[in-house]
């Protein structure tokens, strides 16, 4: 019954602004630095690794700004299917345990936020290959993907915390202002955590930006506390869930 | 004893300082069109989300198939198809893809959906966009998604609300039909007895939270108040003419009333041959509406 409650919520992306995001969200990051590389090309070209800046700067903004906005708006459109039209008495009065919706809702936020990540590397190579076709002053010789692809995947892992926890706020409120001052406020507390090395590997907010420049056994146990604190909240999510009156 | 499909006992539910649902104790008999009556915020809609596990109750016990929900919640949803208050749909779906995600859920057959668009007339709109739909169209594809797969129960809140005249005139239909057609009993609920009195075997009043009757409709109707109503010119003179022959009456609106077991024939008789001219005799019953207002305003007071 898990995939059929799967396969409905994901059958309610069709023609939303969430499944939309998913592109235009990356595709954003993408066209900025592709403009960037493209029309700066003489200045860009003085850098001695055009890729890696790329790659970094890149990154950087998508793990800094647009991931933190795009978790919150993510989130808030997902559980506003459901607030809207007050769907949940009709979803919530269906054969599927709670516990089975909650967490099939989860896993769609996470599975969407990982395509973003799968379509920025894949736009990122992309813009690469055209960038070292169309502007041969770039010198762009090797484009590496590992690096790229090992880090986005450090930054889904470390922003699974921050995504739960969200998750959560978004479906227990039904005001979508409520989701979004509670993801805009905690964006702010990552900004100002991840400056801090004592701070930075343990408030979730702060997780995903973090990973670009921990290392070893710090970024380890940051990925380790990430899965294990997201496991405990969605745990407690589900406990909350099943347990709320519909009104 | 018939069969009981939904069986609560002093069923409660409290919020912070307001009891919305007060010791209630439903019995619903299997094939029978349930009318749950009561004025707007009595409890009706309450009580429905506890029996279908949207609400927790804050007391009671409530069995559903001989079941409670903590033990048989899937199988009970299974078998019971619901409409609470407005309908819940995705606008941005179409009618079909709507019907789609209960199907899915409920493990329907594909063809199901063609099934339910036909009973509520919707085949036509299956592939239009739900945002577009009018709400007495949103209604009925409500109304489909609870008929979809093998429901043996019915739970409809308010099923007529925002329907034109023909629309209420279908859907009674469809009401009055389920229960022989598809061996599915319904309950529904609404603030007026006059729209469900054409279609319901079983009432249940509730006001203010508590159960004021239950019971069939034959049973509500014997609680007709009659009364024997004269219209003459002189309505007091009238009335004291029967005294003298020992008639007890009264006067309403001009009009002289007596009990409606009174001989018409002799207070006719009595009236004409003291001079009273009679204009106007009859026996009223009072309406089913009448009968429920007055328990409602009973309680209330």
């Amino acid at each position: 019954m898990m995939l059929a409650v799967l396969g409905t919520e994901i059958s309610k992306l069709k023609r939303t602004l969430a499944l939309r995001m998913a592109f235009i969200a990356p595709g954003v990051v993408i066209l900025l630095y592709g403009l960037v590389d493209s029309i700066g090309a003489d200045r860009v070209s003085k850098s001695p690794d055009v890729w890696k800046d790329l790659v970094n700067n890149a990154s950087g903004l998508w793990t800094i700004l647009m991931l933190p906005l795009f978790v919150t708006l993510e989130t808030s459109l997902l559980a506003g299917l459901e607030h809207t039209d007050k769907n949940w008495k009709n979803l919530l009065a269906l054969p599927p345990p709670r516990w089975m919706i909650y967490l099939s809702k989860l896993i769609v936020t996470v599975l969407i936020v990982w395509l973003a990540h799968a379509l920025l590397v894949t736009g990122l190579i992309g813009l690469g290959y055209v960038l070292k076709t169309a502007f041969p002053v770039l010198h762009i010789t090797a484009i590496t993907i590992r690096p790229l692809m090992v880090l986005m995947l450090k930054v889904s892992v470390a922003g699974l915390l921050a995504l739960t926890i969200q998750h959560w706020v978004s479906l227990k409120w039904q005001t979508f202002t409520a989701a979004m001052g509670f993801g805009m406020s905690v964006m702010v507390i990552g900004f100002v955590a991840v400056n801090s090395s004592d701070w930075g590997p343990r408030v979730p907010w702060s997780m995903p930006m973090y990973t670009i420049r921990a290392h070893g056994a710090d970024l380890t146990i940051m990925l380790a506390t990430s899965l294990l604190a997201a496991a405990i909240v969605a745990a407690a999510g589900v406990y909350e869930f099943s347990r709320r009156d519909v009104l | 004893m018939p069969d009981i499909v939904i069986a609560t006992h002093e069923l409660t539910k409290r919020f912070s300082d307001k009891t919305a649902v007060d010791g209630v104790s439903l019995s619903v008999p299997r094939g029978a069109v349930y009318a749950f009556l009561g004025p707007n915020g009595a409890g009706k809609s309450t009580s429905i989300r506890m029996l279908l596990g949207l609400l927790r109750p804050t007391s009671g016990t409530l069995t559903i198939f001989g079941h409670t929900l903590a033990t048989h919640r899937s199988d009970i949803l299974r078998r019971t198809g619901s409409l609470v208050e407005n309908p819940s749909v995705y606008p941005h779906l179409t009618a079909q893809e709507n019907l789609d995600i209960p199907r899915r859920l409920l493990g329907a057959a594909t063809n199901d959906i063609d099934r339910v668009l036909a009973i509520v007339g919707l085949a036509y709109a299956r592939h239009k966009l739900v945002r577009q739909f009018s709400l007495g169209m949103r209604q009925r594809l409500g109304l489909a998604a609870a008929l979809l797969g093998t429901r043996e129960l019915l739970i409809l809140d308010e099923p007529t609300n925002g329907l034109d005249p023909a629309g209420i005139n279908e859907m009674r239909e469809l009401v009055r039909s389920l229960p022989v057609a598809h061996g599915i009993t319904v309950m529904l609920s609404s603030h007026l007895l006059g729209e469900v009195e054409q279609v319901a075997t079983d009432v249940g009043i509730l006001s203010r939270g508590r159960l004021v009757f239950q019971g069939s409709v034959a049973e509500i109707g014997r609680r007709r108040h009659s009364q024997l109503r004269v219209r003459t010119a002189n309505a007091a003179g009238a009335v004291a003419v029967l005294a003298l022959k020992g008639l007890t009456a009264t006067i309403d609106a001009a009009d002289v009333i007596l009990d409606a077991t009174t001989d018409a024939a002799v207070v006719n008789r009595v009236l004409v041959e003291s001079g009273h001219d009679v204009r106007h005799l009859a026996v009223e019953s009072a309406s089913l509406e009448d009968v429920f207002l007055t328990m409602t305003e009973a309680e209330v007071a």
